[in-house]
């Protein structure tokens, strides 16, 4: 310990000097003070020196009619008619349809179910059944009618197969063959049974072969209430969640034909080969976006809009831009739905019939916005926010520094907007519709766009 | 001998880490400098690189010519030295503001000069260069508005930022010329950026989400300096007492890029301005009173009136830029057991007359200060202090008055120090 004192002792003295460790703590003390002091957050001093004034900054533009408008009907070659979940009958405001059902009777008889099963003592009952999907059998306001609606079911034996390619079309015509059903019986709520003759089964079964049946409404005295409801087809795969509880663990979800016998004491069940809705009237969109606009599920329609841009300014900036639609709340109808506007390219505008497929569509979307859970008879004013799209159009240039317009497109939760698809259905199951005003309404509820945007004199004339 | 190169290692290292981040911290911290309101507009604030040691005594040093506590401000002063030389200058400052709008504290720091001095011939010929603010521009301001558009009533804040600065990176040399004279040059890479920052925010209305209707305006307008200036400066000693110096920059011309920017618009512009800096003269005296006290004096003057550059500021009313400083200095001593009587002393008084009108009225600066230093060890540089308290502009014929408190340090190292 000595010597160590003894070093520390006799250590070099600076006396009156200063370390460069004492001048280092003193600036750091320094920095560490004026850093740590808080300064006062910015507020109103000076701002007689700022040339600014928000009262210039926003201009308003109103565009009250597009430019160019096209009802789009959208198909989904993996999901054609044939192939939907969801069989409709009835009529709803300009649309109405039937459904066609078709049957091998040949394939019924084997060593089990024999020929002479079917005669008239041993055959108790023969009805056709319908499984109604939940949505359309509680009277939920989002129906097509209200419950119960008078519906009278008609079951017709076709005489002939039909080319079900020329489908949604006319009905197959049935003029002088009977209608063979002579009541209807809604059970459970959802299951619709059209009780048959004996006879004509008989018939069919001896005859084999395919045979052919249309289910139509009627128009008995009282006429049919409106409502276009759903069935479940054969094609049915979410059952489980648009059906009544009853009936899942049901295999049978198609139209099919029960033949109650006797004896043996059993029931047989016959199911379809085809079935389809005929939509035999289909509202088309309207040809001008004067007479309004629709968006359609089931059998997709989708509304293109286009705005003239060329009265907004080059190289100004966008505050808000906002797409104004109001919903005819007395004509629309259906479940609760998604809105998605979406920029759309010009190709896929311009394509003919067979282009407008929903994977083109797929690739021609650039979704801006959206709404879900709209009711089509209750939403009626709809401002989509489609701010980002403006100002892309205000920028997008082509070669020639000529602006890239694109259409809005408006259209449900599809797959490949996962944003607003909120639901496992696909906008093919229900059948729903929005019917827009349009730019001929008296008060003024057509579709328009609202756009703020600021304008900087410096910024004109497009990029350089 | 390894014994004491480990020893030598061991005591060195840690110096060095030490002004290392001493450093790193000041140039962090520098982007937080306190700023003035009236550097809201026109060529911005002139920032004074005086080391503390010159604060101290009001702002002159054109006259200074000493071997341990060299000044930059003169560059033939710069002959002296014999060692090789960094100077670091730092300053914090407390800016009270105040208008009709309102007032403001608003504190920070700042480096605004750092150089470097190199003999070439000891006590002859030496070279310089450094990193010195020239101008700053940073301020920022925040107000709320209120207003109807369509069916909705916006409310949101203007936001104004102002930042940047003008700087030179001066390569220069001096030499004594002849007894009693030295001349200097200086070439000053003149460069900067001035970016101003719009922001118009409207807070509401917001939609569900909570996010506003109206987006958010971003006007940016940056400016990008370039030019070269140079400097003549000369000192003359007469006899022991009496030291003069001068210093001439001619007119020369800052060119600018100008992109401007609407935040979301593909489309920019870019432009091209310049402006043509006035000549500037500076000259200082320096006398000794009496014992250890000097007594001296300097005089900048730059004719801001014949500025040319953007028509903007132009319309504002440019005013001849001129400071006066004035002050004295009672000079270190090395006596034993004299105790605080070895202290140098310094106290000074400086005025000067900003380069543009603010509210059509020339805008004024005053400033008292006082200051102290310490030596370092051997000899090898000092440590210099100073408080200044500043007033600038007037309330009633400006619109707006600072008073600013700072301290002033810097630090002056030769070679074997570091």
């Amino acid at each position: 310990m000595l010597p160590r004192f003894e070093k520390w002792k006799n250590r070099p003295r600076h006396s009156g000097r200063l370390s460069g460790l004492i001048v280092a703590t003193l600036l750091l003390s320094l920095v560490i003070f004026f850093a740590a002091c808080g300064s006062d957050d910015p507020n109103a001093v000076g701002v007689e020196l700022v040339d600014a004034e928000i009262d210039a900054l926003l201009e308003l533009l109103d565009l009250e009619e597009p430019s160019e408008y096209r009802g789009l009907s959208i198909k989904d070659p993996d999901i054609p008619l044939l192939g939907q979940e969801v069989l409709y009958l009835g009529q709803k405001g300009g649309d109405a349809s039937s459904i066609l059902l078709e049957y091998d009777l040949g394939q019924v008889l084997n060593e089990t179910i024999t020929l002479d099963l079917f005669t008239q003592e041993n055959i108790e009952t023969v009805n056709f059944r319908l499984l109604m999907l939940s949505a359309y059998d509680q009277g939920d306001s989002n129906a097509q009618g209200t419950f119960p609606w008078e519906t009278w079911y008609e079951l017709y034996h076709l005489d002939d197969p039909v080319d079900t390619s020329v489908f949604p079309g006319p009905d197959p015509s049935i003029d002088g063959l009977p209608n063979l059903n002579t009541n209807y019986i809604l059970e459970d709520a959802n299951l619709v049974y059209l009780p048959v003759p004996k006879e004509p089964l008989i018939d069919w079964i001896t005859t084999g072969g395919t045979h052919t049946f249309l289910i139509k409404e009627g128009d008995e005295d009282p006429a049919s209430g409106e409502g276009l409801t759903g069935y479940s087809s054969m094609d049915m795969k979410h059952g489980g969640t648009t059906l009544e509880p009853t009936t899942i663990g049901s295999d049978q979800l198609g139209p099919s034909i029960y033949v109650k016998f006797t004896e043996p004491d059993t029931m047989l069940i016959i199911t379809p080969d085809l079935d389809l809705s005929t939509f035999y009237l289909l509202a088309d969109a309207p040809a001008a976006i004067n007479d309004g606009f629709i968006m359609r599920t089931g059998l997709r329609s989708y509304p293109v809009l286009y705005f003239d841009f060329s009265s907004l300014p080059d190289g100004i900036f966008i505050n808000r831009a906002a797409l104004s639609v109001t919903n005819n709340t007395d004509s629309s109808w259906g479940m609760l739905e998604s809105i998605v506007v979406s920029e759309l390219e010009r190709e896929f505008f311009d394509s003919e019939p067979d282009g407008l497929t929903l994977s083109n569509l797929e690739n021609s979307v650039y979704p801006i916005t959206g709404m879900t859970s709209l009711d089509p008879s209750y939403h009626d004013v709809m401002e989509f926010n489609v701010t980002t799209y403006v100002q892309r159009m205000i920028n997008l240039l082509d070669e020639q520094g000529n602006r890239i317009e694109k259409g809005l497109i408006l259209t449900p939760g599809e797959d490949f907007l996962p944003s607003y698809n909120t639901s496992t259905l696909d906008p093919d199951f229900y059948f729903n519709k929005f019917n827009f005003f349009g730019s001929d309404d008296p008060d003024g509820r057509g579709p328009r766009l609202k756009i703020t945007y600021t304008v900087n004199e410096a910024i004109q004339g497009g990029g350089k | 001998m390894t014994a004491s190169n480990d020893s030598f290692s061991r005591n060195k290292l840690p110096v060095i880490s030490r002004v290392l981040i001493l450093l790193g911290l000041l140039f962090c911290a520098a982007p937080l400098a306190a700023q003035t309101p009236f550097a809201l507009t026109n060529i911005g604030q002139k920032i004074d690189s005086d080391d503390a040691r010159m604060v101290g005594r009001g702002g002159w040093g054109m006259a200074v010519y000493d071997s341990i506590n060299p000044g930059f401000k003169n560059t033939a002063g710069l002959s002296v030295v014999r060692n090789l030389v960094v100077s670091l200058i730092g300053y914090g400052s407390e800016t009270h503001s105040e208008s009709l709008d309102g007032q403001r504290n608003v504190t920070g720091v700042m480096v605004p000069e750092i150089r470097l001095a190199a003999p070439v011939v000891k006590g002859r010929l030496a070279v310089t260069t450094g990193f010195s603010l020239d101008r700053n521009f940073r301020y920022d301001t925040v107000t709320e508005f209120t207003t109807d558009v369509r069916d909705y009533t916006l409310e949101g804040e203007e936001q104004f930022i102002r930042q940047g600065t003008l700087f030179a990176v001066p390569f220069g040399v001096a030499w004594e010329a002849a007894p009693g004279l030295s001349l200097g040059a200086v070439v000053g890479l003149v460069r900067g950026t001035n970016t101003e920052s719009l922001y118009e925010v409207f807070r509401e209305p917001v939609n569900q989400s909570g996010i506003p209707f109206f987006k958010t305006v971003l006007q940016v307008q940056d400016d990008t300096f370039e030019g070269t200036a140079y400097t003549l400066s000369a000192l003359y000693r007469i006899g022991d007492r009496m030291r003069v110096g001068a210093s001439y920059t001619p007119s020369y011309t800052v060119d600018a890029d100008r992109s401007i920017s609407l935040g979301g618009v593909s489309a920019k512009v870019a432009s091209y301005w310049s402006m043509t800096m006035p000549e500037e003269y500076l000259l200082g005296t320096q006398t000794n009173l009496f014992g250890r006290w000097w007594l001296g004096c300097d005089y900048q003057f730059q004719a801001f009136s014949e500025f040319e550059g953007p028509q903007a500021w132009v319309a504002e009313g440019m005013e001849d830029e001129y400071t006066v400083s004035v002050g004295l200095e009672r000079r270190i001593a090395n006596v034993r057991r004299a105790g605080l009587s070895n202290w140098p002393l310094r106290l000074g008084y400086s005025t000067r007359q900003w380069a543009y009108r603010v509210d059509g009225e020339p805008l004024t600066e005053n400033t008292l200060s006082l200051g102290t230093g310490f030596p370092f060890r051997r000899e090898l540089g000092m440590l210099d202090l100073a408080l200044s308290y500043s007033r600038v502009g007037d309330l009633e014929k400006n619109g707006l008055e600072d008073s600013v408190w700072k301290i002033s340090i810097s630090v002056t190292g030769l070679e074997r120090w570091w």
